[in-house]
């Protein structure tokens, strides 16, 4: 078998046509990276993203600058941030999983209707439940409180997990949950000895998804956090660049640093993001 | 020894066509000690019925009795039996040992005992040296041996086997099928095995049970359902080729009665209460191109010949209808040929060509 190789002026022309394409997308990450390794508090205007002098001042002056009580302010924002996002994952997975293999294994009253629901939910923006869910935190006295916003992320998170996961778990083979039931194990067992292991690859993109969710969140964040202290990361390098005062070296420098972790939890379960966004793609 | 009876067990799914049903008020026993194999085309309800036993489907109407106890309501797991699937359903994430292990650990087995049983079906089954194996990494046949093994390690009061075969080929399948036979023989657990394969049935079955939408056909031992059919169905269902099929009409009274068809006429058994028409049953290698006996001519013409090896097939036309000859290897007909077919009138099978119900 033998594939006919394309002529030479359509290889050329795909090549530039997508290395154009990534130029575009990779331009603007560019341009913040040269910011931030480069000094001075403006926004240069030369369009090179290639800066004339490397400087680590901003990174230094970043991670060194003290909050009102005399804290590392980036680093006391990085464990809000980091706690928001894991309490997130943590709950948000635990509560999605048991709720997908129920939707995805058990036909009872309601079922159609949660599904539909959790649907629905997902198409409302953001900006709209801000309000209510402003109302909501306030009753509950968790304004200005990490577990209200944990509590916000989770809930806005469940129904995508909720999806994603049942249609994971649609897609395991159906007799190996009647192996299981002939073999003697109860829902619970299977749960734990059959569906939680056979769907990791489901769990760690899902997880993946709600910890990125979380941590790059920012207009909920900054309408219920007012307390300085209490900032995660995205609020916190906005409020670094003010009206009349911005620091753009330091706000590069902090965007950059608020990307690593993303960055290094892609890399570690890239081997699953493949196989586990076809399977909730093409099932359920 | 445990026998399981089903008692007016109906399964109609929601929805269906018409909610036509797929098992219509079936009443089956399996007696206890025995392997009955339930056949049939596919869609026959013998799957079905074998899940109803399991308890994976829930019967719409009768009962499951297991061992005198009726279980109807009670969950698989509560059932005490073990199951092997078509498609092994073996546990991908644990390896071949943990899947043997699966159930006596659910029951709580001590440790050293799971060990024991484990390693003593591994021995007998020549998993011994997998035992470490994911089953990812075993060929088809070394699966289909552990989800045996995993049902056998349990010693339950029933297998079920549905279709356990059909995914291996010919060779293996056959050696598989020996593995089945002698585990039951030296078990003794009454054995529902499902299956559309009829050599299978043959081989394996102590019982047969022939379904066809939903109704039973005819039980009988594997000779029984194969020298007497009870109906056309099942006499066209079993044996390679397929029996041959000819119209006929009976003609006059008492002891000189005749069945003409096209080209052939035969005398009528005296007890058989036959009358109009009939349908006559000859099985390939009943019908002969040599003369003899009171053997009865047909005319007719080889339109192919499938050579075995060991004999050959003859494909003949003749003014009744396609006749299939199984002869000697070195018969020298050849596709072209004209013949006379000789029908053995002692091997035949009569069928009401109406009611398709065996007649004598």
């Amino acid at each position: 078998m033998s594939v006919r190789r394309p002529k030479l002026p359509i290889v050329v022309g795909v090549h530039a046509l997508l290395a154009i394409a990534t130029m575009a997308v990779l331009y603007p990450v560019m341009l913040v990276v040269k910011k931030a390794f480069e000094p001075g508090r403006q926004f240069a205007l030369s369009p090179s993203p290639i800066p004339k002098r490397v400087t680590l001042e901003h990174f230094r002056a970043l991670l060194s600058a003290r909050g009102s009580h005399g804290e590392l302010a980036f680093l006391q924002h990085t464990i809000s941030s980091l706690a928001v996002a894991i309490a997130t994952t943590v709950v948000g997975i635990a509560l999605s999983c048991t709720a997908a293999y129920a939707l995805s294994r058990f036909r009872f009253p309601g079922r159609k209707a949660a599904l539909t629901s959790f649907l629905v939910v997902q198409m409302f923006p953001a900006s709209l439940l801000m309000i209510p869910l402003y109302v909501l935190l306030h009753e509950l006295g968790l304004l200005n409180s990490l577990s209200g916003l944990v509590l916000v992320y989770s809930t806005t998170a469940i129904p995508f997990c909720v999806w994603t996961l049942k249609g994971y778990f649609d897609s395991l083979p159906r007799e190996l949950f009647e192996a299981a039931r002939v073999d003697g194990a109860g829902p619970i067992r299977i749960f734990w000895t059959i569906v939680l292991p056979l769907a990791r690859p489901g769990i760690a993109v899902t997880a993946l998804f709600s910890f990125m969710t979380a941590w790059n969140e920012f207009i909920l964040a900054s309408t219920f956090l007012t307390d300085e202290g209490k900032y995660t990361l995205p609020v916190m390098l906005k409020s670094s660049v003010g009206q009349f005062s911005a620091d753009w070296g330091q706000f590069a420098a902090g965007a950059l640093l608020t990307s690593l972790p993303v960055m290094a939890l892609f890399y570690v379960v890239q081997k699953y993001l493949v196989g586990g966004l076809t399977a909730g793609a093409v099932k359920g | 020894m445990c026998e399981v009876r089903l008692t007016g067990i109906s399964k109609r799914y929601e929805g269906a066509k018409g909610g036509r049903a797929t098992i219509e008020r079936l009443d089956l026993t399996f007696p206890s000690g025995e392997l009955v194999v339930m056949i049939g085309p596919s869609g026959c309800g013998k799957s079905t019925t074998l899940r109803i036993v399991a308890g994976l489907e829930e019967p719409t109407t009768g009962s499951v009795w297991i061992d005198g106890k009726d279980v109807t309501a009670l969950p698989p797991a509560q059932r005490d039996l073990a199951m092997v699937f078509q498609s092994y359903a073996l546990y991908p994430h644990m390896t071949v040992f943990e899947n043997l292990a699966f159930a006596l650990r659910i029951r709580r087995a001590p440790e050293a005992e799971i060990t024991e049983r484990v390693t003593t079906v591994a021995e007998a089954l020549g998993l011994s040296a997998l035992l470490e194996r994911r089953p990812k990494a075993l060929s088809g046949g070394q699966r289909q041996r552990v989800a045996i093994g995993r049902a056998v390690v349990r010693k339950p009061k029933v297998f079920l086997f549905d279709e356990p075969l059909s995914n291996l080929d010919a060779k293996l399948r056959g050696e598989m099928r020996r593995e089945i036979a002698r585990i039951h023989k030296d078990a003794g657990t009454t054995s529902l095995y499902v299956t559309h394969d009829q050599i299978e049935a043959m081989t394996l079955a102590d019982r047969i049970v022939v379904l066809r939408d939903g109704d039973v056909q005819q039980i009988g031992s594997p000779l029984e359902i194969y020298q007497r059919p009870a109906n056309r169905f099942v006499a066209g269902f079993f044996g390679t080729p397929t029996m041959n099929f000819l119209s006929a009409a009976v003609e006059g009274a008492g002891g000189g009665r005749k069945a003409r068809g096209l080209g052939f006429a035969v005398p009528v058994p005296a007890p058989a209460e036959l009358g109009g028409e009939v349908v006559l049953g000859i099985r390939p290698e009943d019908v002969s191109l040599e003369p003899g006996g009171d053997r009865v001519a047909l005319p007719g013409a080889v339109t192919l010949r499938e050579v075995l090896g060991a004999e050959v097939v003859l494909h003949v036309t003749s003014p009744a209808g396609d006749v299939t000859v199984r002869a000697p290897a070195q018969t020298p007909a050849r596709a072209g040929d004209a013949v006379t077919v000789y029908l053995d009138p002692s091997a035949l099978h009569w069928f009401d060509a109406q009611s398709q119900v065996r007649a004598a």
